[in-house]
């Protein structure tokens, strides 16, 4: 289990306010709606949440990647103490592959069908790094050997379709890192792998952060992915953060209704094949018409614990508890102790 | 690689094989269809009955089909005595039939305007690629400013405009419109590359601009659609990830992932134009392979036609050869596949 650690007072990240979103013909998609979350230097944050809560594209917004789209992004997204949302074009291209790096949810698609991996490793280290080819080239070799590639000299000269799904997805990673970029961000890095070839990924961030020293926001929809890899998890909801922890007091003691519902979905080995699952009842809210009160109202089980339907006409803030925890639910911290589900 | 081009080679052969029977067969019906004797289509309509008969005894008209076929295809190898019931001539190998309306083996007149053909195709389109690609780029790059706004609205025009329309309006307005335009006085006729370059490239400009209007507009259009396309693949997602500067993610990532369907396309339409450039030629009077079939036609000299429409099917069967060729080189999953 990693040790928690309370994020200090500067964090490398900072994300306030976010939002993101896509005018289309039905009208406007509310990707993410109003997310705050920090990440610390050095520090693995999990990102978890329903498909749809807006993960990858929080992943985006970070590295600048919506502005060739028709997205709105607006907010603040401070890096290092520069806001990434008003930072001109320039700027943020000097930061993608250098300081802030991404790997892609699907690794086949992300990587050019007509570039062997090896150009492709090398040419992300000479965006940023003025080297003779040959350099970039021993460079990407040793990164690929590092990543656990087999063979990284002849491998180097592979195209994308002749690596299986583990192998590709170990190319976006030492792409990512070629740079040794002081954020990372793995967009569900582990989920088409099996569960072998998924602990070593895991393995290899960790090993990663350890040695670069990168933070890491590992977006995931695995809890256990999140307890075995982050040092604190960022929980989202409709495009909101609903809570942020360490990850052993979110185990321990989660404080919002769709946490809960979330943990309690979560396979367990000590529990009965049968009851393991209990997944949440009803579908997230439409992006197109996201609830002016709570997101998760409809699908809460103690909205009526809160008196004067607030869950139904007002958003609840995220509060934050000054000690790096935050939540986003209109119950009383003492209604949380007393309604929490008790792990069997 | 080596096994995907035997294959690919196989296929073209039995291709060239399949379009000489039905060429073959079609020119056989049409005689019969039109209940004309099959002789005049040898040796043209003053032909008396006698001589008409000599012909068909000679081409041997009253046997079987196959064997008229096979009499056919082996003088392609081995060459062919032919006559017209007046003079008996020698047709070399390969002999692709012999025209006694010109007194000429079809091959000796194909070999001559194929390299008009082949000037007009290939000079045309290094143009319109050149043009075509480079607006189509360009639009998708910049979708909906005014460039791309002015690209589509004269591509539109260069594909809806007929291409004898604008070689009308080029003739006129270089030979005889305003001074200041009239380039070609003496009107635009057509030299041999061999005998004077700098007069070949200035007679080929005009005609070049005909043919390459009309594609140029085409391949633009497709290039900008097939690059917004790749534009918002994840692996150009990737490129700007990585801090690419912009021309280096389109020049780069994007024009690569276009060019197959580009190569392609070209490969097909130089292949299909070989076998004759039909109305620029015949507008412009190049005495290239279109209008030596244009001439054919309307004279009804049979041999000519099945000559040249058996080499124009060879044309695009080899075009289709090199465009697979190319497809294994610039597509490593085609390449390992095989
Ligand atoms: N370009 C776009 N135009 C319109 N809507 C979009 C666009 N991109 C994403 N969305 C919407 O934004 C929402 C959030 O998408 P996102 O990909 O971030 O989800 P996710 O949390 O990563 O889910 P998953 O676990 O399935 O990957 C989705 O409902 C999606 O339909
Ligand atoms: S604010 Fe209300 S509806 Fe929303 S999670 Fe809390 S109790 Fe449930
Ligand atoms: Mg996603």
């Amino acid at each position: 289990m990693p040790v928690e650690t309370t994020p200090p007072a500067d964090p490398l990240l900072s994300v306030r306010d976010l939002r993101v979103q896509f005018p289309t013909d039905d009208g406007l998609v509310r990707a993410v709606d109003g997310l705050s979350f920090d990440v610390a230097p050095g520090e693995i944050v999990g990102v978890v949440g329903e498909s749809g809560s807006g993960k990858s594209v929080t992943g985006q917004a970070i590295l600048g990647l919506l502005r060739r789209t028709r997205a709105r992004v607006t907010g603040e997204i401070r890096f290092d103490g520069r806001d990434l949302v008003t930072a001109p074009e320039a700027e943020l291209r000097r930061l993608r592959g250098a300081e802030l790096a991404m790997v892609f949810q699907d690794p086949l698609s992300a990587l050019h069908p007509y570039y062997t991996v090896g150009s492709q490793v090398s040419e992300a280290y000479r965006v940023h790094n003025r080297v003779s080819k040959r350099a970039a080239r021993e460079r990407a070799v040793q990164m690929l050997d590092r990543v656990g590639i087999p063979e990284p000299h002849r491998r180097y000269g592979a195209y994308p379709h002749e690596f299986s799904g583990g192998m590709r997805q170990r190319v976006m990673i030492a792409m990512a890192l070629v740079c040794t970029p002081r954020l990372l961000i793995a967009d569900e890095p582990t989920t088409a792998l099996d569960v072998t070839v998924q602990a070593q990924i895991l393995e290899l961030l960790g090993d990663l952060r350890d040695e670069f020293g990168s933070a890491v926001l590992l977006v995931t929809h695995d809890l256990g992915v999140v307890a075995e890899t982050c040092d604190s998890v960022v929980v989202m909801y409709a495009g909101q953060c609903v809570e942020q922890a360490g990850v052993e007091d979110l185990f321990a003691r989660p404080q919002a209704p769709y946490t809960w519902g979330l943990l309690g979905s979560m396979p367990r080995v000590d529990r009965d094949r049968r009851d393991r699952l209990a997944p949440i009842g009803g579908q997230p809210p439409s992006l197109l018409a996201i609830p002016p009160g709570c997101a998760f109202e409809p699908r809460c089980g103690y909205h009526e614990e809160v008196p004067e339907s607030r869950c139904v006409d007002e958003r609840p803030a995220l509060v934050h508890d000054g000690q790096g925890r935050a939540v986003r639910c209109h119950l009383t911290a003492g209604q949380r102790l007393t309604l929490r589900p008790v792990a069997p | 690689m080596l096994r995907y081009l035997l294959g690919r080679i196989a296929g073209a052969l039995t291709v060239v094989v399949v379009v000489s029977v039905v060429t073959f067969a079609i020119f056989q019906l049409a005689p019969r269809l039109t209940g004309a004797n099959m002789a005049f289509y040898y040796t043209g309509k003053s032909t008396s009955e006698a001589q008409a008969a000599a012909v068909a005894q000679k081409f041997g008209f009253d046997k079987p089909l196959p064997e008229q076929y096979w009499t056919f295809m082996s003088g392609i190898v081995a060459g062919r005595d032919l006559s017209d019931g007046v003079t008996e001539v020698r047709c070399p190998a390969p002999c692709l039939g012999y025209s006694f309306r010109q007194n000429r083996p079809v091959l000796e007149m194909i070999g001559e305007a194929f390299p008009v053909t082949l000037g007009l195709t290939l000079g045309a389109a290094v143009l319109w690629l050149l043009f075509g690609v480079a607006a189509g780029v360009l639009s998708a790059v910049r979708r909906g400013s005014v460039f791309d706004r002015l690209a589509t609205a004269v591509a539109l025009i260069g594909v809806s405009v007929p291409e004898f329309f604008t070689g009308m309006l080029l003739i006129y307005l270089l030979t005889s419109g305003p001074a200041w335009l009239r380039l070609y006085p003496d009107g635009i006729n057509y030299v041999p590359l061999t005998e004077d370059p700098v007069g070949w490239f200035a007679a080929m400009v005009p005609p070049w601009t005909c043919l390459a209007l009309l594609f140029a507009a085409l391949y633009a259009r497709l290039t900008r659609a097939t690059m917004l396309e790749t534009l918002s693949e994840d692996y150009v997602r990737t490129a700007w990830a990585k801090g690419l500067p912009p021309r280096t993610v389109v020049g780069r990532h994007g024009l690569r992932a276009v060019l197959p369907p580009i190569v392609t396309l070209v490969g097909l339409d130089v292949g299909a134009l070989l076998g004759g450039v039909v109305l620029v030629e015949t507008l412009f009077s190049f005495p290239g392979l279109g209008r030596l079939a244009y001439r054919a036609i309307t004279s009804q000299d049979l041999p000519v036609i099945m000559g040249v429409t058996i080499v124009g099917a060879l044309l695009i069967v080899c075009a289709n050869l090199i465009v697979d060729l190319l497809y294994g080189v610039l597509d490593p999953r085609v390449r390992n596949a095989r």
